[in-house]
Formats: structure tokens, sequence, C-alpha cells
């Protein structure tokens, strides 16, 4: 039909600059990441050294190990925070509240998915990382000094740690979003089948925890690829010092709080801005393979059920 | 002998809207009744009714007595009633996640009849011979049931009812949506369980009603229209 064939021509040049947006966006990552790969090689991604040098670009050293240690280890204390307590929610929102306190439990996960980070990392900055670092961290490192994760007196209260818990408690809302998704895509007829062989809620649970299996690990790998890249309540609470963190209760940096902080100076070094870009060709790395990931998972999971 | 199924007066609403009315009748221990009916007429509900599987239904309330094996069904622990008088639906609905042994094997490894590895074998076989399933799946127990057709993932859906050893069969249109090999191995399967168990099926098929029926309740927009004894 010849409407047809003219609506979709109108349509056409939407969906094209989206992936111009895409193409144009990741081009200019790497075409700003070649100077530092030129003049370093992967040492970029292999060195910790971190030496900006005014007037003398030859003497320029940017080594991203550290920062990128620390957005691993931040977001993985991320999910550790967060998926027992979201799984749990998700639970017992679709298997156990009443209709009217499950759309109110709804809405407060919406609400917390929906506020702006700098909310949480000012909160977290000027109340809650100094109770969690007398009241979790402290006791933490006294009973688990013998473990190196935990084997160094917090001495204050912005640390990986604080970054890490309050980066699960960002992300939770969104894990409960994914794995809720989950939920309500398995059949009725499956739920239907675990009563009439007489199981219990509990039991039901149980076998419908295996089912969505792949739908946990699709909405960690989701979740892992948002806190890698969440910027401004890390900076805000990480501490922003550069150092490979062997311990949780020291000061670190991420990528993304690094080139928050180091944005501004870059303007004054030749390869500085470059390593910040190099470091973002690193987010975006790792942003695509969990999100291609626990999408690939997500979808094939969706098919099977 | 006593029914193992007594109703008496049932009348059901859902969500204020009433689909079953003065339903009262009895099914008889060792014996195949069929609900038969029209869609819509409330045999599904009234079946559902029996074992509570209803109460998953939001909205529903009713009045009336249920006995099942003598007691109220008000009186049962709701699950042993489940397990007691287990429910077949109408669309086949195996665990996908779960090997066909698995989901044969669950029920008794939930509810602890069995006491160990061989004797878990020996029911998961035995409830599959007697689904007619065993010959076609015996070199496949570890494979997903997506493997199977339709009839055959019915026909596990049986199996796996029949693992719990329940005393009483609710079969909701089982061949509804199967081809017609598989419709008689199904109907062949219920003849054979006929003296194990008490067996209530629901279907609109009134041939089908005519081959298996002892007793044939016909429902009409939720009353009772006759309750009869083919062949009288």
């Amino acid at each position: 039909m010849k409407e047809d064939r003219l609506f979709f021509l109108a349509l056409l040049p939407f969906g094209a600059i989206v992936v111009a947006v895409f193409i144009v966006f990741v081009s200019t990552l790497l075409y700003n990441s070649l100077p530092i790969f030129i003049h370093e090689g992967l040492m970029v991604y292999t060195s910790s050294t971190w030496r900006p040098v005014e007037n003398n670009p030859e003497a320029e050293v940017y080594g991203l190990l550290a920062p990128m240690i620390g957005t691993l280890e931040v977001s993985f204390l991320a999910i550790i925070i967060s998926l027992p307590p979201g799984l749990s929610l998700a639970i017992m929102i679709e298997e156990y509240l009443p209709t009217g306190l499950k759309s109110l439990m709804e809405t407060i996960i919406e609400v917390m998915a929906g506020l702006p980070t700098v909310l949480y990392g000012m909160w977290a900055s000027l109340f809650f990382a100094d109770y969690l670092k007398s009241d979790l961290m402290i006791p933490l490192h006294e009973i688990l000094w013998f473990i190196p994760i935990f084997g160094c007196m917090p001495e204050s209260p912005y640390t990986v740690f604080t970054a890490g818990v309050i980066l699960g408690i960002m992300i939770m809302p969104y894990m409960v979003g994914l794995i809720l998704d989950g939920i309500r895509q398995i059949p009725k007829k499956i739920r239907e089948a675990c009563y009439s062989l007489g199981m219990t809620k509990y039991e039901t649970v149980r076998i419908l925890l295996r089912l969505m299996r792949p739908v946990i690990i699709a909405s960690v790998l989701l979740s892992l690829g948002r806190a890698a890249g969440e910027t401004i309540a890390v900076s805000l609470t990480i501490g922003n010092t550069y150092n490979i963190p062997e311990c949780l209760f020291t000061p670190g940096y991420t990528i993304s709080s690094l080139i928050a902080d180091q944005f501004g100076n870059s303007g004054f070094y030749v390869y500085m801005a470059s390593a910040l870009y190099a470091g973002g060709l690193f987010l975006l790395l790792l942003g695509v393979i969990t999100s291609s990931t626990g999408l690939y998972l997500m979808r094939r999971w969706k098919t099977s059920v | 002998m006593n029914p193992a199924i007594m109703i008496e007066d049932l009348n059901l609403w859902i969500k204020n809207r009433q689909i079953l009315h003065n339903i009262s009748l009895r099914a008889p221990a060792y014996k195949i009744t069929v609900i038969i009916g029209p869609s819509g007429s409330g045999k599904s509900t009234l079946l559902r009714t029996i074992n509570r599987l209803i109460e998953l239904t939001e909205g529903v309330r009713y009045t009336g007595m249920i006995r099942v094996l003598g007691k109220d069904i008000m009186d049962w622990d709701v699950y042993e009633l489940r397990r007691t008088a287990v429910y077949v639906a109408q669309t086949p609905n195996p665990f996908p996640h779960m090997t066909i042994y698995e989901n044969v094997a669950i029920g008794p490894v939930l509810h602890d009849i069995v006491r160990d590895k061989a004797d878990l074998d020996r029911i998961v076989r035995w409830a599959l011979e007697k689904a007619m399933l065993w010959d076609e799946v015996k070199g496949r127990l570890d494979e997903k049931p997506g493997v199977l057709s339709g009839g055959q993932q019915q026909r596990l859906c049986i199996a796996r009812a029949l693992a719990l050893k329940p005393q009483i069969l609710l079969l909701d249109e089982p061949t509804a949506n199967i081809d017609p090999e598989n419709t008689h191995r199904i109907e062949e399967v219920l003849k054979r369980l006929r003296d194990e168990m008490t067996i209530v099926l629901v279907t609109h098929n009134h041939d089908q009603a005519m081959r298996l029926a002892d007793y044939l309740v016909v429902i009409r927009d939720g009353h009772i229209e006759s309750s009869v004894k083919p062949g009288d």
C-alpha cells in the first residue's frame, strides 16, 4: 500500500537518528581516546599511576587501573547489598501483599527509582555515611579484621564501602522492577500447577524462583551495568582518592567519579581528557557487555516459559 | 457405599456474579463421573471448587457444603485436600524448567512420599506407565517437557498428578486441545484408573462423555439440568 510505505518513510528518519547518534557517540569516544593509546598504549588500562604534568606532555602518565578496580568493587558490592532485599521485596509484593498494599509499595519503589541520584548522594554524604562508619564499618572491621577487605580501620566515612552501600540502595528499586517484571511473565498456569499439586505458597515460590533463575541473573547484569555508570552519588561518598582499594574501608575512585572530578582540570593538560575518554570507553564496554547479556537472557527466558 | 464427593446446595459467586446455583451432586467412589455442559456453564468452576482451587480466583465466595471422602472441605488442610483430590488443567502445564523426570518426581519429593531414590524412580516409572507415557519417554527422562507434543505433555501432567497417589482425580477437559490419537490414549488411561481412584471429568464433548461416564451430570447456566447413569 502506498500509504503504508509513506508512513514508514516518515518514521524512518527518527529510527535513523537514534542509530546515527549512537554511532557518532561511540566514534567520538574512540577518536578522542586515540591520543592516550598512542602515548601510552594499553598501559592506560594496566597501570595505576595518575601523574598530570603541566607544560610537559611527555611526562604525563595516566593509568586507569585503580578506578577500574574501584568501579568493579563498588558495583559488585552494590549488587551483593541490593540483591537479597530486592529479591525478597519482589516476592513479597507479588505473592503476599494484598492489592492495596501492593500498589502502595510499587508506587514507593517507582518514586525511589525516579529520585535524582544527587539526592541519594547528598543524603548519604551529609547524614548516612557517619552512621555507616560508626555502626557498621567499625564493628565489621573489629569482628572480621582477618579478612583483607575488612582489614583496615575506617578513618573517614567516605569509602568504597559507603559508595557501594548507597549505590546498592539506589539500584534496589530498579532491580525490584526487573524481577517483578519477570515474575509477572510467568504464565498463570504454572502457578496454578503448583497449587493444584498441593504445594504451599512457600513451595510454590521455590519452584517459581528456580524457574526465574535466568531472570534473576539478567536483573543482576542489567543492574550491574547501571551501577557501574552511576556518578554523582558515588562521587559524593567514595572519597575520591587515587589508590587501588584493597580494603573496602579506604577511600577510592570509580571511573565515573574520576571523570566527574577531573574533567574540569583536563584542559590544563595535553593527555588527561583523552585518558578520561578512555575511561568512558571502559564504561561503555562494560555497559554493552552487561546490558546485552542481560537483555539476551531476559528475552530467551520469556520465549521459554 | 459413601460417595467420594458429596455436594449439597452449592451457590458460588465471583465478584458478586452468581456462577453456580443450588448445585447438589454425588460422585461415587471408584467411578468416573462426567460433568458435561456448554462453554461458560460453570463446570470448570464447579470442579475447581471441590479442592478449593477456586479460592485462587479473586472475589470468590460460596455457600453450601462439599464433602470429600466424608469430610467437609473446610475442615481439610487445604494443601492436603489438593493432594488428595488432584486437579489436572485443560491446557498442559508442565514445569518448563524441569526435566520430564523432575516433573513427575516433584510432588513425591516435596511431600515426602518417597523413602529413597530407588523408591522415587519406582513411583516415577509407575506414574508414567499409568499415564501410558513410559514407552515414549523412557529414553529421554532428562529432557525438558518442551520436546513433547501437546498430548504427551498432557499425559505428563496426568502422570505428575498420579505420582502423588491421589484418591480423587479432577480433570478439566484434558483432551480439549489434543489430537484424536492422544485423546484416545488419555481415555484409555482414565478407563484403567477407574478401579484405583475416583475420577471427575469435565468435558463439553458429548461422545467422550458417553464413552467414559459411569455417572453423567449435565450442567447449564450454573444449574444442574440432569444427573443420570448412562444406559438407564
